[in-house]
């Protein structure tokens, strides 16, 4: 019998249910460290890329959309990283009462 | 030719579906990356509410919700990609899918709010509470939008409104559903996982 091909956006799927299960492993396991950041910020921006190319079709989008999206998929795993790198010095520059 | 069946004019312009929905998509993008932008701020200056804040929370229904909303976007890309096939009546049938599975997003929501107040997690309490509440009540009044285009491309696939040539209005629900999935993405690490 033939096998049946899957689709780009079935392959997405899988590992969006994949990745987001790891990560609620990973919450519940609730260990600190640099690596458990990493991953979860690589996790979260490779989620955000599938979406972006499987479901959403950036690439039939305008250039400036684009980088708009890919931006903001960017954002948070950044912010993530450099937070729990440097949390404590971005902390002196402002004081939240 | 299939492939000359999905450029449709929206999307040779770079605008899939319509300008106005991408106006839409750009500001709930603009909107939300504030709000992180609060966030992060406000972790760096109470890092311990935010190391304390995630155990508070109902892991099982930010999961839960998570897999609803890339499995809802999931059966909107496919019923898109049916209806440029011009397969008509499994696009309504994966349309129907992603209606029945995006709702159940408010209803896990409204059971993970009645479980946060027996918890005692209310919108006046740390800074985590109040970052929580406001990023994943907004993230919820989107994705009510979300459900009722929802609602509205169904019933227009079902008269027939849409066929493998014409249906920008389906593409454009499937953009803003799509994008509205990326903001929770992002949303769940910061709440449930993040340590």
């Amino acid at each position: 019998m033939k096998g049946r091909r899957l689709h780009k956006v079935d392959t997405a799927w899988l590992l969006l249910i994949g990745l987001t299960l790891a990560g609620s492993a990973l919450g519940e396991w609730r260990h600190g460290g640099v690596w458990v950041v990493l991953g979860v910020a690589l996790a979260t921006a490779f989620k955000g890329r599938l979406v972006m190319d499987a479901f959403l079709e950036l690439d039939r989008t305008a250039p400036w959309l684009q980088r708009t999206v890919r931006a903001f998929g960017l954002l948070v795993p950044v912010l993530i990283v450099v937070t729990y790198l440097w949390g404590e010095e971005l902390a002196r520059f402002r004081w939240l009462p | 030719m299939a492939v000359e069946v999905e450029q449709s004019a929206r999307s040779r312009d770079g605008y899939p579906g319509n300008r106005a929905i991408w106006v839409g998509i750009v500001a709930e993008l603009v909107e939300f990356s504030l709000m992180f932008l609060v966030y992060f701020f406000a972790r760096v200056n109470h890092p311990a509410a935010f190391a304390e804040g995630p155990k508070k929370l109902s892991l099982a229904a930010g999961t839960a919700n998570t897999l609803i909303m890339v499995t809802s976007s999931y059966l909107v890309a496919r019923a898109l990609l049916a209806m440029r096939a011009g397969r008509i009546s499994a696009c309504r049938h994966w349309l129907t899918g992603a209606l029945l599975v995006g709702g159940g997003y408010p209803v896990v929501k409204f059971f993970e709010v009645r479980w946060n107040l027996a918890q005692g997690l209310t919108g006046g309490g740390d800074v985590f509470q109040m970052a929580y509440y406001y990023l994943t009540f907004n993230h919820l009044v989107h994705v009510s939008w979300g459900l009722l285009g929802l609602i509205w491309v169904l019933a227009r696939t079902g008269f027939g409104a849409y066929d493998a040539q014409n249906h920008d209005g389906l593409i454009a629900f499937a953009s803003y559903w799509h994008a509205t999935d990326l903001v929770w993405l992002m949303i769940f690490p910061l709440f449930y996982v993040l340590p």
